[in-house]
């Protein structure tokens, strides 16, 4: 169904091991799709036309704290689209601070810096673990952030250029393991490292739904009204966001998930391991069809350790994989069927005497 | 991100520094008379009582943070150097670059981030049975599994995981090839680690097996319906998790990784060369070596008065061995591309400045300024200390501080002007996802 197309290297450094470290954005109108990544203090953003799949054009910036000057650890990237900007912003978590840069214009100004110590109520929740930041989303205008507190940062976009932070969520019992939001459905859910997950109203400002898992969450994303699971033990869960129900369970990986995508308009879902392999699969959840994560395809990436991998437009056709200590990202797409052969050309070739 | 990720990273290069030691002092030992091994057993032992003791444990488990690779090489080579022994620096160099590489190799493989616990006891056995019957080393080993088991045991999934990507983040970057891995098949001619073999099953984390690989299980109101069960087709075949008891003295537990794999292969070669706690490119200092700072300070000699009896000791078979290793380290490190992203960085301080048009120069424009970050001093102190040979005599009232001038900001550099983008672009398209999403 896939097939490889290149492997597109990085500008310098090799891939950091986070969970999640690949984040994807695209413009439809536009035909760009944007890319980040980390590797310790630096952020590589890749943009390119997803139809002409042209040349990859890299940006790197150095992300280094804005009181002491020092590089900052990142432990978590994410390419968000607020509706009230025309392109999309960088959300740059790290052990000590969130910064945001433009994707299109001055790449290497920080447009807005926060740091956890200041806004985070319960900054020093746990002395045995640094802070740190993990799982970012979007919905709408609010850019959140998920941390090690369990706290929810919550940073406002008010223009092209124009952030502002607000108070905190903090419903979370302990450190964050993901946020997702729908882009159609505009639902949020978070989830936290021991299993819960909740489902948010909208505005993201009170809780709808909590589910108790009870499975050591990694990462979610959500799509057709069903949350997504992937799970340190490689199991993934599809949870109805309606009515916390556990509707589908799939053992398909024997490492952590690193990773779960969706392409909304076709309602493919991709899951990749640290076990080198990532999965497609169909999500039917219309009538008459019967509810079912259909198994699509499959593709073992030997000796990659997976760490990020995202559809790159959102018909699903198309993949980037993101691999620890990998110094290129790999591309693949969905391989076009072949026409049946003309009944003439079938026929072998007589030699000619 | 945590601060337990050090002492589990010194435990276990710890405990190859000493497999490596002993692997080493056994096969000169073949070579020389039955004083030479009882020398052996010596160097051995004083090297676990100071690498296992009480004191430098503490320091360790006290540390937040893990120190660059230079800086805890530093560390191993003091640690090494605790008895008779003495290596030369490319010894040194190759000891650190083999440790490093069977550290990580044992991070990337384990079935489960709590499999690392289980990695760091096999390596408490190790160094245990590198002196079997000596009842200060065993004690020694008792003390430092109390320690550990107490710390870690009570960790959450969760915080493993971060352990192991904490470490992971540390060790990225690093390929040096160990003939030992290449030969068996567990590192590939680029140096990157086999994970995964078609031959190998694959290991299941705890009550994985349940379920085989390749399931698709449906509910309805909570409960299972197994008539609507799916398989789809698996590449590899897998294997449930050993669970078997984490302690000392037992037969067997869950992994071989971190047992001594040089009792079987006695290969210590590296190809294409390494140095990496020499050659770390993109590290800054930072004030975070308190730990460091403090081992410096003390003597950790057990043997005083002893000049006489100093041991030399290679980890090259031959002069050629090492000369190949420092050339290919050399050209390894030729190659690194170095670029400073930083020179096109614009901060908000910079901004500002230039919004403000403000005057005030920058530390760079200072001529003779030199910038040093926090901890430079320290690590100068360590470099000469590392240069001077390990029997020369201590000094005394050094300093620390550094007599440069602190620069007031970091760089005077400013970035290049992007050109403006033609026309504002339009917002994403909304029709054709609203018609998807329905």
């Amino acid at each position: 169904m896939f097939e490889h197309i290149r492997d597109v290297a990085l500008p310098i450094g090799v891939i950091a091991p986070f969970s999640g470290n690949l984040s994807v954005c695209w413009l439809d109108t536009r035909n760009i799709t944007y890319a980040a990544l980390s590797q310790h203090s630096n952020v590589h953003i890749a943009n390119w036309d997803n139809k002409t799949d042209s040349e990859i054009n890299w940006e790197t910036i150095n992300i280094v704290d804005e009181v002491t000057d020092r590089p900052v650890e990142i432990t978590a990237v994410g390419l968000v689209h607020p509706n009230a900007r025309n392109f999309p912003v960088v959300i740059v978590g790290s052990t000590t601070s969130v910064q945001i840069y433009d994707v299109k214009k001055n790449v290497t100004r920080v447009m807005f810096q926060i740091s956890l110590e200041s806004i985070l109520k319960e900054y020093s929740v746990n002395k045995d673990v640094g802070a740190y930041c993990k799982g970012i989303s979007c919905n709408d205008n609010t850019v959140l952030v998920g941390t090690h507190s369990g706290e929810i940062m919550m940073l406002m976009c008010n223009g092209e250029s124009n952030f502002s932070s607000r108070k905190t969520l903090k419903e979370h019992k302990t450190p964050v393991a993901d946020i997702a939001t729908c882009r159609y459905d505009e639902i949020t859910c978070s989830a936290s490292g021991d299993g819960e997950i909740i489902v948010w109203q909208k505005p993201v400002k009170a809780v709808s739904i909590r589910i108790l898992t009870k499975h050591p969450i990694n990462i979610v994303n959500v799509l057709r009204k069903h949350v997504i699971v992937g799970t340190l033990r490689g199991i993934i869960q599809f949870y109805s966001v309606l009515t916390g129900d556990l509707a589908c369970q799939i053992h398909a990986h024997a490492r952590p998930i690193s990773s779960i995508s969706v392409a909304p308009e076709s309602a493919y879902i991709l899951s990749a391991s640290e076990d080198s392999q990532f999965f497609i699969y169909k999500l039917h959840t219309r009538k008459p069809h019967p509810f079912q994560a259909e198994h699509r395809f499959g593709m073992h990436l030997p000796d990659k350790l997976i760490v990020g991998a995202q559809f790159t437009n959102g018909r699903g056709s198309s993949v980037a994989v993101a691999s620890y200590d990998q110094t290129a990202i790999s591309m693949y797409k969905i391989k076009k069927l072949q026409a049946p052969l003309p009944a003439a050309a079938e026929q072998p070739i007589q030699p000619q005497v | 991100m945590t601060e337990k990720a050090l002492p589990l990273l010194y435990l276990n290069m710890a405990g190859e520094m000493m497999y490596i030691l002993d692997q080493r002092l056994k096969v000169s030992a073949e070579f020389t008379a039955g004083d030479e091994k009882s020398k052996s057993e010596k160097v051995l032992k004083d090297i676990i009582l100071l690498v296992l003791g009480k004191s430098t444990l503490d320091e360790i488990f006290k540390t937040k943070m893990i120190p660059p690779k230079k800086n805890l090489k530093i560390v191993f080579e003091k640690l090494a150097h605790a008895s008779i022994m003495r290596l030369n620096e490319n010894s040194m160099d190759k000891l650190f670059d083999l440790m490093i590489m069977a550290v990580k190799y044992s991070m990337v493989k384990v079935t489960m981030a709590e499999q690392i616990l289980t990695v760091s006891i096999n390596h408490l056995q190790g160094i245990q049975d590198i002196l079997p019957t000596d009842l200060d080393v065993r004690n020694a080993i008792e003390h430092a599994f109390t320690m550990y088991c107490s710390l870690y045991r009570p960790l959450s999934v969760q915080h493993w995981h971060l352990v192991r990507t904490s470490i992971l983040q540390y060790l990225a970057g690093v390929h040096i090839k160990i003939s030992l891995l290449l030969r068996d098949d567990r590192q590939s001619p680029e140096g990157v680690f086999v994970l995964n073999r078609e031959d190998v099953a694959v290991q299941l984390a705890p009550d994985m097996d349940q379920v085989p690989i390749g399931t698709v299980i449906y509910y309805q109101n909570g409960k299972r319906v197994e008539e609507k069960d799916e398989h789809f087709e698996v590449k590899f075949k897998y294997e449930p998790y050993k669970n078997l008891p984490d302690q000392l003295n037992v037969p067997e537990r869950s992994t071989d990784m971190g047992e001594n794999w040089y009792k079987k292969h006695g290969s210590l070669r590296i190809q294409g060369g390494g140095g990496i706690g020499k050659n770390e490119v993109g590290y800054k200092a930072g004030n975070e070596m308190k730990f460091l700072e403090s081992l410096m300070s003390r003597d950790l000699s057990t043997n005083k008065d002893l000049d006489s009896e100093i041991m030399a000791m290679s980890l090259f078979d031959d002069p050629t061995e090492e000369k190949n290793y420092i050339k290919e380290s050399e050209e390894w490190y030729g190659k690194i591309m170095k670029i400073d992203a930083t020179k096109n960085r614009k901060s908000l301080k910079s901004t500002i400045e230039e919004k403000t048009g403000g005057s005030r120069p920058s530390s760079a424009d200072k001529k003779g300024a030199t910038k040093k970050s926090k901890g430079a001093g320290l690590l100068e102190l360590m470099d000469e200390a590392a240069a001077r040979p390990p029997t020369a005599k201590p000094r005394r009232g050094t300093s620390t501080e550094s007599s440069s001038v602190k620069p007031k900001s970091r760089s005077g550099s400013r970035p290049k002007e992007r050109a403006p983008s033609a026309s504002a672009p339009k917002r994403a398209g909304s029709a054709k996802k609203k018609a998807a999403a329905n």
